[in-house]
């Protein structure tokens, strides 16, 4: 799965200046900066859009699908987020005529299958208080998130539809029966503030398929609209106007997520703040909440990368729109009702996708996770983002996972230091045109300094952790020194081979030995030509 | 870090990502996060300064928290669900009740406490990582 992820964004590098702010503002660290563009870490990348956001260059491009593609199917039914309404200082049946004018054939309402999903909700987390606190799922991005960062909690997810779902599936049905055309002849479309709902229509978690067949974007449509709500046109195809003052709410922060009392929910928004509160329920807290109703965007949905308004006027004209509305329109029993046929749960559970570890198995995995503490211990920690990661910790990640050089920090690889330059064991081995013979896992290990003598009491008593020993001592014991003295690799000089036993145990306790053809005299000046020291006496 | 709430779980975050960065089971780091969050808050609240240190072993995780601090009297009391030595002030924050220690112990392998009183306490926290290493 992980060959094959889908992303909703592209790079535009002719139009891309090279200013980092995305690389910064990524909040799983899934942007690297290669030859001055922006890539993506694609199992990092949680379809945010913080990135699509931040760029003011518009380098960084949402893909949703291309209006031309409603023309694809015999009816086009749009199912618009209740974002949509407050995009423009209109009523909501204007809006919805707008759409009728922009290419689609049918509206859909989305404030019923609101408040069936949020009674679905209401139900379910009264009937698994053993799981509190449940974590809500009509954020794709939330759920991403969940899936690649918190693998342990993808069990609080609820394994509910989200309201879009409920609503195309409805809508594919009202319009097919109407308009008597098969069911795979109608397009279901969201009409989406966010690029993540494209991510979802392709592959949703915990879905053989969605319901949903297309998302196209409210920023594509905005244009459209604003035209036809300017010169209004008789309408010409089916609508079951339904929204209500309720369904209106879904659109920001704190409005309304399910039909819970507001004290037993807690609602969190901006993804810096969800990862915390993630972090808290992870350590076991929180559990006197029954749901935790998180959202990518900081203001919520009218905050998405997508939407076209200000978010926070956006929100006061959604506000002014719910005294418009009814306020609800559910009918509880026969949502009750249903929710006992299952109809309004996910087909299968939602599983991890966690990002991978830094090795396959844990010896390795532990090795790696010291070579990147020691590496971090030498950069200056100030995030600078030079060398195309956001932080000094993904860059020593990255180099120790082998997809980053040392070289690429100006601070800290072979930095000048008063003792000298720091290399890694495959520079040394290159240097003294030598070869690995044990220990290959610790190619990259950082070597700090230098010891030579052939006596094993002389090298307990004066190298240091981290020193290169240079000996042509090539039996067992030597291996035991240096796991006893922490020292970085044993170089064997004139072509000496190590025994067999001294081998075996370099293996075991995954001391590095390089063995090179160069006399002592040669190796020490080589090494100490190009800046490595031994200690200062 | 004692008494300073406002990087209270820090620690804790810091070692979960490691873990979860080498690849250890989720409900292993479950597990781990839960013991280490609690002795994390344990020497916020009670002690002076403290330190939490994560080893890592093909077969075993520790984490060590160890703290400058009043130690613990009575360690088979403070062990009891529900006894608890905070202050109002903590509780008004939602905690103090009773249950770190225990929970450390629960979520442990091997769990022990070395303390002196007027001195310091360190607790270890054991958890066995699956033969075969990671998931």
């Amino acid at each position: 799965m992980n060959d094959e992820e889908f992303h909703p964004l592209t790079f535009d590098h002719d139009r891309c200046i090279g200013r980092r702010s995305c690389l910064r503002v990524c909040p799983t660290q899934a942007l690297r900066i290669r030859h001055g563009h922006p890539e993506l870490v694609e199992e990092r990348c949680i379809d945010c859009g913080e990135c699509i956001k931040v760029c003011e260059r518009k380098a960084i491009r949402p893909l949703t699908h291309p209006l031309h593609e409603l023309e694809r199917w015999t009816r086009t039914v749009a199912v618009p987020c209740v974002v949509l309404y407050t995009q423009l200082p209109v009523t909501t049946r204007e809006m919805r005529d707008a759409l009728l004018a922009s290419g689609f054939t049918d509206v859909a309402s989305i404030s019923p299958a609101c408040e069936e999903g949020w009674l679905a909700i209401e139900i379910y987390v009264s009937e698994h208080r053993e799981r509190w606190p449940l974590l809500a799922s009509d954020c794709p991005t939330v759920v991403r998130l969940v899936q690649a960062r918190y693998p342990s909690l993808v069990d609080r997810l609820l394994p509910l539809l989200p309201p879009r779902e409920v609503a195309a599936r409805a809508a594919r049905e009202r319009v097919a029966a109407e308009q008597g055309v098969s069911p795979s002849r109608v397009g279901v479309i969201y009409v989406t503030p966010c690029p993540s709902k494209m991510v979802s229509i392709i592959d949703h978690p915990g879905m053989r398929r969605s319901h949903l067949d297309a998302a196209v974007s409210i920023a594509d449509l905005f244009p459209g609209l604003l035209s036809a709500v300017k010169h209004p046109s008789a309408r010409r195809g089916s609508d079951d106007e339904a929204e209500t003052a309720s369904g209106l709410r879904w659109a920001w922060v704190g409005g309304r997520s399910s039909w819970l009392p507001d004290e037993s929910t807690l609602t969190v928004a901006g993804l810096s703040n969800v990862i915390r509160i993630l972090d808290d329920v992870e350590d076991g807290r929180l559990g006197d909440y029954a749901l935790i109703s998180a959202m990518a965007c900081v203001e919520g949905c009218v905050g998405g990368p997508l939407a076209v308004e200000n978010p926070y006027v956006a929100r006061a004209r959604a506000i002014r729109l719910t005294r418009t509305l009814p306020d609800e329109g559910v009918d509880r029993a026969a949502v009750a009702h249903r929710y006992l046929t299952g109809e309004y749960f996910t087909d299968t559970a939602i599983a991890p996708r966690p990002v991978a570890p830094l090795d396959e198995v844990m010896e390795g995995a532990i090795e790696k996770m010291r070579q990147r503490e020691s590496l971090l211990a030498g950069l200056p920690l100030i995030d600078c983002g030079a060398c195309g990661a956001p932080t000094c910790a993904a860059f020593a990640d990255d180099v120790v996972s082998g997809t980053a050089s040392r070289r690429a920090c100006p601070f800290a690889p072979e930095q000048q230091t008063e003792e000298g330059v720091e290399m890694n064991l495959s520079e040394v081995v290159t240097r003294l045109e030598g070869r690995l013979v044990a220990g290959e896992r610790r190619a990259s290990e950082i070597v700090r300094g230098g010891y030579a003598s052939d006596l094993l009491s002389d090298v307990m008593a004066n190298a240091r952790e981290g020193d290169l020993w240079v000996t042509l001592q090539r039996h067992a014991n030597i291996v035991a020194v240096a796991s006893v003295r922490e020292l970085a690799a044993i170089v064997l000089v004139a072509g000496r081979e190590p025994e067999d036993a001294a081998r075996t145990r370099a293996e075991e306790e995954g001391v590095p030995i390089i063995v090179t053809p160069l006399s002592t005299f040669e190796v020490i000046g080589r090494l100490h030509a190009a800046g490595l020291r031994g200690r200062a006496s | 870090m004692g008494l300073d709430f406002t990087s209270a779980g820090r620690a804790s975050t810091g070692i979960k990502d490691a873990l979860k960065r080498m690849g250890v089971e989720a409900a292993l780091v479950r597990r781990v996060a839960v013991a280490a969050y609690e002795a994390e808050m344990n020497v916020v609240m009670h002690a002076w300064r403290g330190r939490l240190t994560l080893r890592v072993t093909p077969d075993v995780i520790v984490v060590e928290a160890a703290d400058e601090g009043p130690g613990i009297a009575d360690v088979e009391l403070a062990m009891q669900e529900g006894y608890s030595t905070a202050t109002d002030d903590m509780r008004e924050l939602g905690f103090g009740a009773g249950m770190g220690m225990s929970n450390m112990k629960r979520n442990a392998d091997d769990f022990r406490v070395d303390t002196v009183v007027g001195k310091g306490t360190t607790v270890h926290i054991g958890v066995a990582l699956r033969p075969g290493g990671p998931s």
